[in-house]
């Protein structure tokens, strides 16, 4: 079968669809029109609250850090929130840009290269979070405790949060080492595919003859 | 289309004067029959969706085509979530009858080999090659992709050769 009967046996079976196919327009009706929602816009919602959080508590950062007589033990903490922090908003507004750039309408090659790269921004996203979660509360609740209760939890807790703490860094190393042992399948499958659409969009008439 | 109708019936309108379309894209990128009614409703609530968007610079087929196709490949990616999904619609937005049905499912019928063809190809190629077949210009074809005009005659070359290849194997 060579490539111009496939044409005509598609163009055959084009006229017959003409008759055979119908469009339920009660259906149509009831379950598309009235249906109209989106996830995107949600998750834009999210992103767009988590940068204001974190610019709120940032600037809280900024402030403890400045004004603050602690010693370094608070400031250490401080920091490394502020670290966190500015580094989430960085990566929020860098996939609120991604997602800016969603739409059905654009270019095949276009679009699905934004939807895997942010499909592939928010595995390592939540990969990410496995190893911070861990470190994250004793910095959090030490340096809160200090800035609105005047506390100071490593004075109370100081053995304990210690421990925590070298327990987090246990952790965070297993975590890591499972993760590339058992990489997710969706984050390979993603790298994959943003493979093939740089090969797709960079092949030109040279390389194929 | 007529400005007199609502925004729903030029909608309306325009689904059912390309209602071949959207079946056959979603023919080619989902052999189950139930799935594929899941992949209709969900291509045409985009299309509803982008509908008061639609950028008149571009031929409605194209606006169309990159909708469909970009519905379709992301829906064929969700592999997880759509093996997942146990309910699926009872009926379709756009459907065949019950012996167009089979006939088109049937792998012996010639358009059932051209659809087992199709669907050997990764998501990419199965958009190129269903527009090929739509009889789509090279310069049409690359505005829906968004690759060169150049790259699109290169791919479509490259996949004649595997459809010649193919189908040698299956004459043998």
């Amino acid at each position: 079968m060579d490539l111009q009967e496939l044409i005509d046996i598609w163009q055959e079976n084009d006229e017959q669809l003409d008759q055979q196919l119908s469009v339920n327009h009660k259906l149509l009706k009831e379950v598309s029109l009235n249906r109209v929602h989106s996830l995107l816009r949600t998750f834009k919602f999210e992103k767009v609250a988590e940068v204001a959080v974190n610019v709120f508590f940032s600037y809280f950062l900024v402030w403890f850090i400045l004004n603050s007589e602690s010693s370094f033990r608070f400031l250490l903490p401080a920091i490394l929130l502020l670290f966190f922090g500015i580094g989430d908003v960085i990566w929020n507004v860098y996939q609120l840009s991604l997602m800016s750039r969603i739409s059905y309408g654009a270019p095949i090659l276009q679009a699905q290269r934004a939807i895997e790269q942010l499909k592939l921004n928010l595995i390592r996203e939540r990969n990410l979070l496995y190893i911070v979660i861990p470190l994250f509360p004793i910095a959090f609740f030490s340096v809160v405790a200090k800035a609105w209760f005047d506390l100071d939890f490593l004075d109370i807790f100081g053995p304990w949060m210690m421990q925590f703490v070298g327990g987090s860094f246990v952790v965070a190393a297993i975590i890591v080492w499972f993760l590339k042992k058992f990489p997710d399948p969706n984050l390979e499958k993603a790298i994959h595919f943003l493979q093939e659409i740089s090969q797709y969009d960079q092949e030109d008439s040279g390389h194929f003859t | 289309m007529p400005t007199s109708l609502s925004q729903e019936q030029q909608f309306t309108h325009l689904l059912e004067s390309h209602k071949k379309l959207v079946f056959k894209i979603a023919n080619a990128y989902c052999s189950d029959r139930e799935e594929r009614k899941d992949l209709i409703q969900e291509i045409v609530l985009q299309l509803w969706k982008a509908f008061p968007r639609y950028d008149s610079r571009y031929a409605v087929s194209t606006w169309m085509y990159r909708i469909a196709l970009n519905v379709a490949i992301s829906y064929y990616r969700k592999e997880s979530r759509r093996k997942s999904k146990t309910v699926h619609p009872k009926e379709a937005i756009i459907d065949l009858a019950e012996d167009d049905q089979e006939r088109l499912a049937e792998k012996e019928s010639r358009i059932g080999q051209l659809y087992q063809w199709i669907n050997q190809l990764g998501e990419l190629d199965k958009a190129l090659m269903i527009l090929y077949l739509e009889g789509k210009s090279h310069q049409e074809i690359a505005e829906i992709l968004g690759i060169s005009k150049s790259n699109v005659g290169t791919k479509i070359s490259r996949n004649k050769r595997k459809l010649t290849h193919h189908f040698h194997n299956i004459q043998q």
